[in-house]
C-alpha cells in the first residue's frame, strides 16, 4: 500500500511539474505592442489598432490639436474645478493622430487623489481601443520617466477583453514629494500661475495581447482533487478481516 | 543488570517541580517473567509504567528494555504491547480498523493484520463487533479492544495499567487466563493494578510502591515465607465439634506454634515446621475421627503482607 | 495452546486442569472463544510470529493513513465540499442580478473569479482551525494519545503523518472550491488572465499551507481552543497590526503583501478584486482598493518563500513541542 501512495505521489508531481512549463509557455505567448508618449503630452500615434476617438480626462485642462507643429487646436476643457468625468469631445474624428496635451507647459496638473494624500493621479485616460482581430489583451503603463519630484510610481490596469471599441480606462498615479493642501490634494493656485510645477511625463503605452484560457487551471483542480478523493477513498477503506 | 532481562529498571527517579512522583526505584524482569506492580493510588505505579512505555521520560534513572534504553522509542518498544491509563480507541474507528493501524505500525502486512486481529478478537470476544464504530461500545469492550491490540503483534513483553478495570468479574477471568496463557510463550508481563488477588494469581514477583518508593520487591513466595519467618496459619475445619482433646493433639504435632478455637469446627494453627511435619499434623487431624473437611492454609497471603508492609510504613 | 482440539475428549472422571502441566494443553475455562467454533493452532494463528518494526517514513505513510481515515469518517468535510458545490449552483442561479461594480477592475473572467473566492480567506482561517487546529488535542482529549505514543513509533512520524494528512485534505478542498468557483466564471465568461490565475492559485496553496501549519502548532501546545485561536490570531489581531503599520506607512505595500497571514488575501487580490472577507478586504472596501494598489509590485517567489519557511517553522516547533510533552 505504501508503495501505491509512493507511485501516485509520484504521479501527481510529474503532472504538476510538466503543467508548470505549459503556463510559463502561454503566459510568454503575448503580441506586445509599444507605444511612446512624448513628454509633457499625451500622444497616441497608432496607425492599425489604436485610435482616440474621444478622450475624457476628469479635473485636467486639456488641449487636443491636430498633429503637427501648426495643427489647430480642436477642442479643450478648461477650468478644471467644474469639470466632470465622462465629458467628452466631439471634434476627434477617428483614425487620425492627434496630440493630446493634458496640461499646458505652464499650468499646473490639478488631479484628484487617489491613495493618501501624497499621491497625485495624473489623470483619468479614456482611449477606446479597438482591435483588428480577435484578441482580448491588457493595457498596461509600463513606466513614467520623471526627473523632478516623482517618488515612486503606480498605475492601475484595467483590461480589455473582446473586440470592436470599448471603453477602457487607467489611472496612472504617482507619489510625489509635494505636499497636499487640506482638501488633500495639490492646488497650485491659477491655472495661469507661472511659478506653478509642472511635470515632465513620458508614458510608454503598451498594448499587450493575451491568449490565456483556464484549461490548465482546470485540469489541474481536477487533478489534485482526484488525487485527493482517490486518497481519502483508499485511506477510509474499511478493511477486510 | 544483564541483557538478558526484559525489562530493567534502575533508580528511576521522576519530579514534577517539586513534587516526586516516583524516587529512586529499581526492578528487574527476567524473561517469561510476570511481575505485579502493587500499590495504592498515587502510590506512582501509572508514572512507572508510563516511563517504562516511554509516555514520558524520566528525570533520572535508566530503563531498558530487552537490552535497549528506552531513549531509544521505537526500537526498545519493538516488541511490546501494553495499555496505560485506560487509552480509548478513535471513536469513528472500528476494532478492524485500530488493529489495521496498530498492525501497520508494528510492521504486519495485510495478511498478517488479518490472521492476527481475527485471533486476538475472538480471544477477547470481539469478533463479532469488528466491523461496528467504537464510540458504541461499552468500557468493558474498550478494555477488551485495547487489550487486543497489545496482544496483536506478539509481543515478548506486556505491560498492562490495571487491565480487568471495568470488566465485569467474568471477563476479569477471562483476562486473566489469557495472561497466564502467555506464560508458555516466555512472555514477560509487567502489570499494575491494586486487586492484590490478581497479582498472587498472575505475578511469580511483586514490587510494591508506596508514596513513590518502592517498599519491597522480589520473587512473591519468597517474600510471603520472608515475612512470615516460614510460618503460615493453617485453618482445620472438621464436621464434628472440636473437643480441648484435639486441640492438646494438634498443638503437640512438630512445627506448631500455637493453636486458636474459632467456632466450634475450625481450629486455627500457626505452623513454621516442614512439609513432612505438615502432612503429619494433616494425617492426626484427618485420624481424629472428627471428620477432616478442609485444611486451608491462610496466613501465606499477599494481602496480608501488603497490609503488614503498608502498616509497618505508617508506624515509621 | 488456546483450546482444546475439537477431537480431543476428556475421559470419563478426570477432573478439567485448571492449571497447566508441562507438558498438556492448556485447558481455556468454557464460555470464550473456543464455544465460537474459532480453534487455530499457534501456527495457524501467527501466535509465534515475530515481526520487524518498518522504518521512520512507513510509520509516517501509516499515521498519514490513519489520519485520512478518520477524516473520511468526519462529516464536516463533507458539509465543507457540498458548500463548495454550491458556488456555480448559487452564482447560476443569482449571475443575471449580479453586478461586478467597481470591486473587480478586470471585467472577465478572471475579475470574476475574484469576486467569487472573495469568502476564501474566512473559509480557509475557519476549516484549518476545525482540521487542523483539533487534531492533535482531540487525540489527548480522547486519550487515544495514550495508545499511539505507546506504540513503537516515534513521535515524529505521529505528528508528521497527522500534519500531511491535515494538509492534503484542506488542499483538496479549497482547489476542489476553487474549481468550482472558475466552473461558474465560465459560465460568463472565457477568458481568464493566466498570469493571475495561475498567482492566485498558487497564492491558494500557499496560504492553505500556512494556516494549517499555524493551527496545527497551537494544537501541539494548546490543550483547548487551538480552532478558535488560530482564526483570531491569523484574522483579527495579526491583520490589525499589519494594516495599521500599513496604513501608518511604516512598511510598504510589498513587505505588507509578504506576511503569511495575508496570502489568503493576496490570492484573491491576484485575481483583480479588492472584495475579500478579510480585515484587509473591509480596508480595501472603505479605501477603493488602496491595499490591492499598494501590494501590485509584490513578488510570488518572495511571497513563497516566506509561507514556506513559515510552515516549516511551525512545523518544526509542532514537532518539538510534542516530544517535550509528557503524558
Amino acid at each position: 500500500m505504501t508503495k501505491k501512495i509512493l507511485a501516485i505521489a509520484a504521479i501527481a508531481a510529474f503532472l504538476l511539474v510538466s503543467m508548470m512549463p505549459m503556463a510559463v509557455a502561454d503566459a510568454d505567448d503575448i503580441y506586445t505592442e509599444e507605444k511612446t508618449i512624448r513628454s509633457s503630452a499625451v500622444i497616441l500615434k497608432h496607425s492599425t489598432c489604436v485610435a482616440i476617438r474621444s478622450a475624457t480626462i476628469s479635473y485636467q485642462t486639456m488641449y487636443v490639436y491636430e498633429e503637427g507643429a501648426d495643427g489647430s487646436m480642436k477642442a479643450y476643457i478648461a477650468d478644471p474645478q467644474k469639470n466632470t468625468p465622462g465629458k467628452s469631445l466631439t471634434q476627434i474624428t477617428g483614425g487620425k493622430s492627434y496630440e493630446v496635451y493634458y496640461y499646458g507647459s505652464e499650468y499646473v496638473v490639478t488631479d484628484y487623489f487617489t491613495m493618501g494624500p501624497k499621491e497625485t493621479a495624473l489623470g483619468t485616460y479614456y482611449y477606446d481601443i479597438f482591435v483588428e482581430e480577435a484578441e482580448t489583451g491588457k493595457l498596461l503603463i509600463n513606466s513614467v520617466v520623471n526627473d523632478r519630484g516623482i517618488e515612486k510610481f503606480n498605475y492601475y490596469v484595467r483590461s480589455f477583453s473582446e473586440t470592436g471599441l470599448n471603453d477602457r480606462y487607467c489611472y496612472v498615479g504617482v507619489v510625489t514629494n509635494l505636499d497636499p493642501n487640506e482638501y488633500g490634494y495639490q492646488v497650485t493656485g491659477n491655472r495661469y500661475d507661472d511659478s506653478s510645477l509642472y511635470y515632465e511625463m513620458e508614458m510608454k503605452l503598451t498594448i499587450v495581447h493575451y491568449t490565456g484560457s483556464p484549461t490548465l487551471y482546470v485540469g489541474l483542480c481536477i487533478v489534485v482533487v482526484a488525487l485527493v478523493g482517490a486518497t481519502l477513498f483508499m485511506c477510509g477503506r474499511r478493511p477486510k478481516l | 543488570m544483564t541483557t538478558e532481562n526484559a525489562i530493567e529498571v534502575s533508580h528511576l527517579v521522576k519530579t514534577y517541580g517539586n513534587f516526586t512522583a516516583v524516587s529512586d526505584i529499581s526492578f528487574d524482569i527476567a524473561k517469561g517473567e510476570f511481575m505485579g506492580l502493587l500499590g495504592p493510588n498515587g502510590a506512582g505505579k501509572s508514572t512507572t509504567l508510563k516511563a517504562v512505555t516511554g509516555l514520558l521520560r524520566p528525570t533520572s534513572g535508566t530503563i531498558t528494555i530487552q537490552g535497549i534504553d528506552i531513549k531509544d522509542h521505537r526500537n526498545a518498544l519493538a516488541h511490546v504491547g501494553s495499555v496505560i491509563e485506560t487509552p480509548m480507541p478513535y471513536g469513528e474507528f472500528t476494532p478492524a480498523d485500530l488493529l489495521q493501524h496498530v498492525g501497520r505500525i508494528y510492521g504486519l502486512d495485510k495478511a498478517e493484520i488479518a490472521i492476527r486481529a481475527r485471533d486476538v478478537l475472538e480471544e477477547m470476544k470481539l469478533w463479532d463487533w469488528r466491523y461496528k464504530k467504537i464510540e458504541g461500545f461499552s468500557k468493558g469492550m474498550k478494555q477488551r479492544l485495547v487489550i487486543a491490540q497489545a496482544l496483536l503483534p506478539n509481543p515478548d513483553i506486556i505491560v498492562l495499567d490495571e487491565p480487568t478495570s471495568g470488566l465485569d468479574p467474568r471477563g476479569m477471568v477471562e483476562v486473566r487466563e489469557i495472561l497466564k496463557g502467555l506464560k508458555k510463550r516466555d512472555c514477560s508481563l509487567l502489570i499494575s493494578t491494586h486487586i492484590l488477588s490478581e497479582v498472587s494469581e498472575l505475578c511469580g514477583s511483586v514490587t510494591m510502591i508506596r508514596d513513590g518508593q518502592a517498599i519491597l520487591s522480589g520473587d512473591v513466595t519468597e517474600l510471603l515465607n520472608g515475612k512470615n519467618n516460614g510460618s503460615v496459619t493453617l485453618e482445620i475445619k472438621v464436621l464434628r465439634d472440636i473437643g480441648q482433646e484435639f486441640i492438646t493433639d494438634i498443638g503437640g504435632c512438630a512445627g506448631v506454634g500455637g493453636c486458636e478455637q474459632m467456632g466450634s469446627h475450625i481450629l486455627k494453627v500457626e505452623f513454621s515446621g516442614t512439609p513432612e511435619q505438615q502432612t503429619d499434623l494433616i494425617a492426626m487431624a484427618f485420624n481424629s475421627g472428627l471428620g477432616l473437611m478442609s485444611v486451608n492454609e491462610t496466613g501465606k497471603s499477599l494481602e496480608s503482607l501488603y497490609m503488614q508492609m503498608t502498616a509497618d510504613e505508617e508506624a515509621m | 495452546m488456546f483450546g482444546k482440539k475439537k477431537d480431543e475428549v476428556l475421559e470419563e472422571g478426570t477432573q478439567p486442569v485448571t492449571e497447566p502441566s508441562p507438558d498438556d494443553e492448556y485447558d481455556r475455562p468454557r464460555g470464550t472463544w473456543a464455544d465460537s467454533g474459532y480453534d487455530l493452532s499457534d501456527e495457524e494463528a501467527h501466535r509465534n510470529v515475530k515481526y520487524k518494526i518498518p522504518n521512520v517514513f512507513s510509520q509516517t505513510i501509516t499515521m498519514f493513513r490513519t489520519q485520512m481515515s478518520l477524516y473520511s469518517k468526519r462529516k464536516f468535510i463533507y458539509v465543507i465540499l457540498v458548500m463548495a458545490i454550491l458556488i456555480p449552483v448559487i452564482y447560476y442561479m443569482t449571475k443575471d442580478f449580479m453586478s461586478l461594480g467597481s470591486a473587480v477592475t478586470t471585467p472577465n473572467g478572471t475579475g470574476l473569479m475574484g469576486l467569487l473566492i472573495c469568502l476564501y480567506p474566512f473559509m480557509i482561517a475557519i476549516v484549518t482551525g476545525f482540521l487542523c487546529g483539533s487534531s492533535v488535542p482531540s487525540e489527548f482529549n480522547d486519550r487515544s494519545a495514550y495508545m499511539n505514543m505507546a506504540l513503537p513509533m516515534s513521535r515524529t512520524s505521529f505528528m508528521l503523518g497527522k500534519y500531511l494528512a491535515g494538509l492534503v485534505i484542506t488542499v483538496g478542498i479549497f482547489v476542489f472550491a476553487y474549481g468550482m468557483s472558475m466552473a461558474a466564471a465560465l459560465m460568463k465568461y472565457q477568458y481568464f488572465e493566466e498570469q493571475a490565475l495561475m498567482n492566485s492559485f498558487v497564492l491558494l496553496v500557499m496560504s492553505v499551507l500556512v494556516y494549517t501549519s499555524f493551527s496545527f502548532f497551537l494544537g501541539s501546545v494548546l490543550k483547548r481552543g487551538a480552532n478558535i485561536l488560530s482564526f483570531l490570531l491569523m484574522m483579527v489581531v495579526m491583520p490589525a497590526v499589519e494594516i495599521y503599520l500599513l496604513l501608518n506607512e511604516n512598511i510598504d505595500g510589498t513587505t505588507y503583501a509578504l506576511f503569511p497571514n495575508l496570502m489568503s488575501d493576496n490570492m484573491v487580490m491576484a485575481l483583480g478584486s479588492n472584495l475579500m472577507a478579510s480585515p484587509g478586504g473591509t480596508i480595501n472596501l472603505i479605501t477603493s482598493g488602496a491595499i490591492t494598489t499598494l501590494t501590485a509590485d509584490a513578488d510570488l517567489a518572495a511571497m513563497c518563500g516566506v509561507s514556506v519557511v513559515w510552515s516549516v517553522a511551525f512545523l518544526i516547533l509542532s514537532i518539538v513541542a510534542i516530544n517535550r510533552r509528557e503524558m
